[in-house]
């Protein structure tokens, strides 16, 4: 098998819908880089749709963890397969395979370690509870990791995965979003927020994280950090 | 709130904050629950005796004393069991992460391509961090 430079690691649960669309879309995009799919013990046949796409590595967690998680198997699988660049992206078909390869573009040029996705950075059509919801989580992350960011949850990063051995993700959970911030404090990492497109469907509106569960992220990240 | 009340919360948050933080040792947490079930029994037996401790912590009566130490030892054993339970589930993912890595080796090696399979099962049969490149 040959080396990719780049690993598009997606973490699916129950995205049995649009999963196939997502990895055709993202294959014919970038059909150099490795795509893997770690299905987060799903109920429906995410596990098949995505393996039915030709040249996509398929992972199957067989109970459910958490995004956080099936990320750090994706993590795991990439390292393994030499990947230099990692791209976490989600299933649900919010993001736009074009912005890889400027984020690409911009962390060669500038050396960066990682380029952090951001809907905030110009034009945004996110809409307005989410919009507060995702400023007051920025404010949390700059309270517990001193970095200031636009948008501290937004699931499209691009890492240079093979320079930092030690990057894990411990927190199964959604907090994994705010574990990465501190990760790139811990380790020193050279980082930037860039502009990416996010597309709000009716279907990724449906599966994204309820307002609700901020309290449960907040608790996971204490829990974690402080305790386990 | 008396100066004995502040103090017994300050010291109940201890024990709390000492248990979570050092949550691994067995021995400390099944002490401090045998040491409050005990007072708790002992006071449940002899009333009289809950109630000149209550005196002396400036509680109304023995009873109320009662009522505060049980609701302390509920809160610590549910959280005590919660923290036990996010250990467990960090084992179940570590085991599920395996098998998933697995199940992917068998199907890499079936596809021939054996220097991959190698590299995952390595990693993960000696549990060490990261591949060796």
């Amino acid at each position: 098998m040959r080396h990719p430079e780049v690993a598009i690691v997606i973490a699916a649960y129950n995205e049995e819908g649009v999963i196939q669309e997502v990895l055709t879309n993202l294959r014919q995009e970038r059909p150099d880089d490795l795509i893997i799919v770690v299905d987060d013990g799903s109920k429906d046949n995410t596990y098949r749709a995505a393996a039915s796409v030709e040249g996509v590595i398929v992972a199957r967690h067989y109970v459910n963890l958490g995004q956080g998680a099936a990320l750090q198997t994706g993590i795991e699988i990439a390292r393994c397969l030499h990947a230099e660049y990692l791209v976490t992206f989600d299933a649900d078909g919010q993001h736009d395979p074009a912005d890889i390869g400027h984020f690409l573009e911009v962390m060669k040029k500038e050396n960066l370690d990682i380029a952090l996705g951001s809907r905030f950075l110009g034009e945004t059509n996110a809409p307005l509870l989410k919009r507060v919801v995702l400023k007051l989580s920025t404010i949390f992350t700059w309270l517990v990791s001193r970095i200031l960011l636009t948008d501290s949850h937004n699931g499209f990063r691009v890492i240079h995965i093979a320079k930092f051995p030690q990057f894990e993700i411990r927190q199964n959970r959604m907090a994994h979003a705010s574990e990465i911030i501190d990760i790139i404090r811990q380790l020193k990492m050279c980082y930037k927020e860039l502009p990416c497109h996010i597309r709000y469907t009716d279907y990724s509106k449906a599966k994204g994280q309820s307002i609700s569960n901020s309290i449960n992220i907040v608790l996971d990240y204490f829990i974690e950090r402080f305790i386990l | 709130m008396t100066i004995i009340q502040i103090i017994l919360l300050l010291a109940l948050t201890l024990i709390y904050v000492i248990l979570l933080a050092g949550g691994k040792s067995k021995a400390l947490t099944r002490l401090t629950l045998l040491g409050v079930y005990g007072t708790l029994f002992i006071f449940i037996v002899f009333p009289q005796e809950a109630d000149k401790v209550a005196k002396i912590l400036e509680i109304e009566s023995g009873k109320d004393m009662i009522v505060f130490l049980s609701i302390a030892s509920v809160w610590l054993l549910a959280t005590v069991n919660y923290i036990r339970g996010k250990r467990v589930e960090r084992v179940i993912s570590k085991l599920v992460r395996k098998n998933a890595l697995d199940v992917l080796c068998s199907k890499l090696r079936e596809q021939g391509i054996v220097e991959d399979y190698l590299q995952i099962t390595k990693r993960h049969t000696d549990n060490t961090k990261g591949c060796q490149r």
